[in-house]
């Protein structure tokens, strides 16, 4: 059995994978803000700091997987949170434990959002994200965006998540490590449930389509799922891959796209 | 006429009767959006097509405008695609015999 480590392992879909891995009989490291089996604050540079050096404390022989999935909604209200978290507290983690992955020919997946696919990111802070990816200015670089915009800026830590899973693939791969993403639609969360009015209105719009004729979201369980099958020995062959798990919905918008 | 139904559910973006415009296995190519440098749209299926609408006119900003009816096939509108207007016109190239239900309809800048 191997060591897999999840970041935001706590809730949702991070929950979810934690569970079917230990199923499997694996030993789990979930590494979140509260209620980890490590604690740290991946929205900074000292949290994850902190998170990477007891990963290399605990596993000095390597890990097998590390599934970097700690993130937040653009309706969170706060766009420095969604920038240092869903973007660097990802790619800081993976890259942190990268060493130990080499050591078991492990791998890594990131968790992305189908809403990359949707034209609703802001593709200028994308670039800055994967060309610079200096976190101090491009903070003081947007510090004055509006909250309300905070969704562009979600799509956009996602989207640049998914392109530095592929750029960086193939090294990874020359090196014995396999890295993907998974692109999540909308899922069913604590958060979800309580959405109201335009809101509400607007996730509706986003359709799931093998939920057609209900208003239902999808379950976490589905992402979960998809996230341990690309962690394990059994995806040997998938790398370098940004895996839609959304139900339908970015066939049914972008039926034309097949690369 | 089905023009008129299409037309209806398409002013009123009632994405539902919209749907029941078109056949079971239908096909819907809008050519419009990449005359303004968006995603053309290409829809088969009549859920499809209920959802699909159901997003662009709720999150797509689409809507249309002073619809003129030139013969039972053929209409053209006033389309806004994410606040862009284009001038457009839609064909029914082919429909079901039996139903009257639209299984082609390309959509183009007019």
């Amino acid at each position: 059995m191997g060591i897999y480590v999840v970041t935001g392992g706590t809730s949702g879909i991070g929950a979810r994978t934690v569970a079917i891995l230990k199923e499997k009989g694996h030993e789990v490291v979930n590494i979140d803000l509260k209620g980890g089996d490590i604690n740290a604050n991946l929205a900074t540079r000292e949290g994850r700091e902190k998170a990477v050096k007891e990963l290399h404390d605990r596993y000095p022989d390597g890990i097998d997987a590390m599934i970097c999935n700690a993130g937040v909604s653009g309706g969170c209200g706060n766009i420095p949170l969604i920038i240092s978290l869903n973007y660097f507290g990802a790619t800081a983690m993976a890259q942190g434990a990268r060493d130990l992955l080499e050591k078991k020919h492990g791998s890594c997946v990131v968790t992305s959002s189908n809403s990359i696919a949707q034209g609703g990111a802001r593709m200028d802070v994308v670039g800055l994200l994967n060309n610079q990816a200096d976190e101090e200015r491009i903070l003081n670089l947007i510090k004055d965006a509006d909250p309300k915009t905070g969704h562009t800026f979600y799509a956009a830590t996602k989207y640049a998540l998914a392109r530095w899973a592929r750029r960086v693939s193939a090294d990874w791969a020359a090196h014995g490590v396999r890295i993907n993403a998974v692109a999540p639609g909308n899922v069913h969360t604590a958060m979800t449930d309580k959405l109201e009015g335009a809101h509400r209105v607007a996730v509706e719009a986003l359709p799931v389509p093998l939920n057609y004729g209900t208003k239902d979201l999808m379950d976490p369980l589905d992402i979960a799922n998809a996230i341990a099958f690309l962690a394990s020995p059994e995806a040997h062959g998938v790398c370098g891959v940004v895996l839609f798990v959304d139900a339908g919905t970015d066939a049914l918008l972008n039926s034309e796209k097949v690369y | 006429m089905m023009i008129w139904d299409y037309i209806n559910a398409m002013e009123n973006k009632d994405y539902v009767a919209l749907s029941k415009c078109f056949s079971e296995n239908c096909r819907l190519f809008d050519y419009c959006p990449g005359n303004i440098g968006q995603e053309n749209f290409f829809i088969y299926g009549q859920r499809a097509i209920d959802m699909f609408y159901h997003n662009k006119f709720v999150l797509g900003g689409l809507s249309i405008v002073d619809p003129f009816i030139v013969d039972e096939r053929t209409v053209n509108f006033y389309a806004t695609y994410g606040g862009v207007i284009l001038h457009a016109v839609a064909t029914i190239e082919s429909y079901d015999h039996k139903t009257g239900l639209i299984q082609e309809m390309v959509i183009r800048p007019a």
